[in-house]
């Protein structure tokens, strides 16, 4: 089959898998979407490793950091996991989920400046370099959005400075990963293309991102009531999550099977 | 002309999917003596040494043109091979080999040119080696320099098109110096060894071939490789236009000149081989080569030979500039063995036949 027909299905799949999260009665699908986001990471981080091991060098270093941050993230998207350790660990709980958020952040950025060495961003045309101008913009503009007050810093410096840095740090994510789709759409109609599936991990990675601070522009709430309201409660949040993290899975498992899926056309177009 | 080269690669793609194109020659079939091709190039290459740098570029932008169209009418991804340089060893050798081998070694071995194989591939550095055995470009001859340039280019040209890189390819062993195979080592264009290597190999050099004895050894019938003495006329075409396509006119009057002289040396031979003087010889000479069917006609002082299935224009393209060897070559035949000086007039299309007139020179 063709690849791009296996990747297209997959996206099918993966918004109807998504889309279950939003039909599901309350608590079933606060369930179904406590299951569904680790488990869509996990498979993941087991596809991203497999792949890691196809490449060499920076390409392969980039694969293996994205592995280890899908797999910290899907630790973190444990709930009950939490909810344990905040009973048995109490307040040290959260210094151990700040340090694992630093890590995971630390493996998602080595894994951007990995891909950033692999890809070849001076080729990018005006328009692409136009666009991530713009993408700057609204990064600067999401910051910006919720950025703590002077108050707020002073009184519980930690906690305000450390979500600052995540938003920082989510918006330098996007600006690293936008070239990828940028060269992809730049060339895909050009001799030189750049790899579909790749180009698809890096979409379900950038829409995971940037799904919450795109839902809390809209919807015009602060992040502490989206964590409250809207995670893992079955909601559209939760939909987008679901659909972003499949992407991944299904870039990175199309990934790992390309140079099957291409030979065997090959093979089935010469035996008519 | 070019139109010419893309029908040759789309009729050997047909050959390897099944669909086995018809024949173009009912009686001659689709196959010629390897000494025809061999003539063409190698003298146009002795008499003119800088043809060999023509024939390559000729032949790299062909073979790359028609490899990219080809993976693409396949179904194979044009991402397939993205980042080859970041692949690890194995899976390098054996994503590429398979396709070589599956697609490009088979349509070659289909049209007997020679066995393909990749032998050794450089991922991180892209670099290629690959073996040619029983290469049709210089089976049973002896030269003191490699001569497959047309190969090269088309093995270039080739993985160009699958790494959607410039690259470039020079031979580093060739049967013709003694090598057991022909070998082709092929890299990035911007890369210095392989720049200097490209412009070494193709530098113009003097070429010193004894055709007479390569006809000799053709005409006995001596087994030159495993593939047999014959070769596909896709290729022969492909060769012949190659060696014209830069600029058909002049090549195709430099080319007469070259033919004119091998004429005359070609009827030396076979008037011994065959024991027979008279011009019926061509006939025979032609029909063992698979060449064309001759039939040499007197018109009063003039001699009209009438070429059927002639190989250079049994494709769609009927195009005189490809005959320009073929004119020369009947002339110098034509006035050794009438024992008078004629010279080619003009030429024409009599429905698939060609009709040739030589006139007596005034």
């Amino acid at each position: 089959m063709n690849p791009k027909l296996i990747l297209l299905m997959a996206v099918l799949l993966a918004g109807a898998l998504s889309f279950s999260s939003l039909i599901l009665p309350g608590p079933a699908a606060s369930l179904y979407t406590a299951i569904m986001q680790p488990l869509t990471l996990f498979l993941g981080f087991a596809l991203a490793l497999r792949v890691a091991f196809r490449y060499k060098k920076d390409l392969k270093k980039s694969f293996l950091f994205l592995s280890l941050f899908l797999l910290l993230y899907a630790l973190a998207n444990i709930h009950i996991l939490w909810v344990f350790l905040y009973a048995s660990l109490g307040s040290l709980t959260t210094t151990i989920i700040l340090l694992l958020q630093v890590t995971d952040y630390a493996m998602l950025l080595a894994s951007c400046v990995y891909t950033l060495r692999v890809i070849e961003v001076k080729a990018l045309n005006r328009y692409g370099w136009a666009l991530l101008g713009l993408v700057f913009a609204l990064g600067v503009y999401v910051v910006a959005y919720e950025a703590p007050a002077l108050e707020s810093l002073s009184a519980i410096p930690l906690v305000a400075l450390s979500r600052l840095m995540i938003r920082v740090v989510d918006m330098a994510v996007v600006l690293m990963l936008i070239p990828v789709l940028l060269l992809y759409l730049q060339h895909s109609r050009a001799k030189a293309q750049e790899s579909v599936t790749f180009a698809f991990i890096m979409g379900g990675l950038i829409l995971s991102i940037t799904s919450t601070y795109i839902l809390q522009l809209v919807l015009g709430v602060s992040l502490d009531t989206m964590a409250r309201e809207y995670f893992q409660k079955g909601s559209l949040l939760d939909a987008i999550y679901i659909f972003g993290y499949l992407l991944i899975a299904a870039g990175l498992y199309a990934h790992s099977k390309y140079d099957e899926w291409g030979f065997k056309a090959v093979e089935r177009a010469l035996l008519g | 002309m070019e139109k010419l080269i893309d029908e040759v690669w789309s009729l050997a793609l047909q050959r390897i999917s099944k669909k086995e194109p018809p024949t173009a020659r009912p009686s001659l079939g689709d196959d010629i003596d390897l000494y025809v091709p061999q003539t063409r190039a190698l003298l146009l290459m002795e008499a003119n040494p800088a043809v060999a740098s023509l024939i390559y570029h000729a032949s790299y932008e062909a073979a790359n043109r028609n490899a990219y169209v080809i993976l693409r009418k396949l179904g194979m991804p044009a991402d397939y091979f993205w980042k080859f340089e970041y692949w690890p060893q194995e899976r390098a050798f054996e994503a590429l080999g398979k396709v070589l081998n599956r697609v490009f070694a088979a349509m070659l071995g289909q049209s007997k040119e020679g066995r393909l194989e990749l032998v050794e591939v450089n991922a991180e550095r892209l670099r290629f080696t690959v073996a040619f055995a029983d290469c049709a470009e210089c089976a049973g001859v002896t030269a003191g320099r490699g001569l497959c340039c047309f190969h090269a280019a088309m093995f270039a040209g080739i993985i160009a098109a699958a790494m959607n890189k410039d690259m470039d390819g020079f031979e580093t062993a060739c049967s013709a110096q003694g090598d057991a195979t022909c070998t082709f080592l092929i890299g990035k264009r911007d890369e210095p060894e392989i720049g200097v290597g490209v412009s070494d190999y193709l530098a113009p050099k003097a070429l010193e071939l004894i055709m007479a004895d390569r006809l000799n050894r053709c005409l006995q019938g001596h087994p030159l490789r495993s593939l047999g003495n014959l070769v596909n006329i896709g290729y022969y075409q492909a060769l012949v236009t190659n060696c014209v396509i830069t600029n058909p006119k002049l090549f195709s009057m430099s080319s007469f000149n070259v033919g004119v002289e091998c004429g005359a040396k070609t009827a030396a031979v076979i008037t011994e081989f065959y024991q027979e003087h008279q011009v019926e010889v061509i006939k025979r000479y032609y029909g063992q080569l698979r060449h064309l069917d001759v039939r040499a006609i007197a018109v009063g002082d003039n001699v009209d030979i009438v070429l059927g299935e002639c190989a250079e224009v049994a494709a769609t393209l009927k195009s005189k500039e490809l005959l320009g060897f073929l004119f020369g070559e009947l002339q110098g035949l034509v006035s050794h063995l009438i024992n008078r000086r004629m010279v080619y007039t003009e030429s024409w299309f009599e429905d698939t036949a060609l009709r040739v007139r030589l006139s007596p020179q005034v």
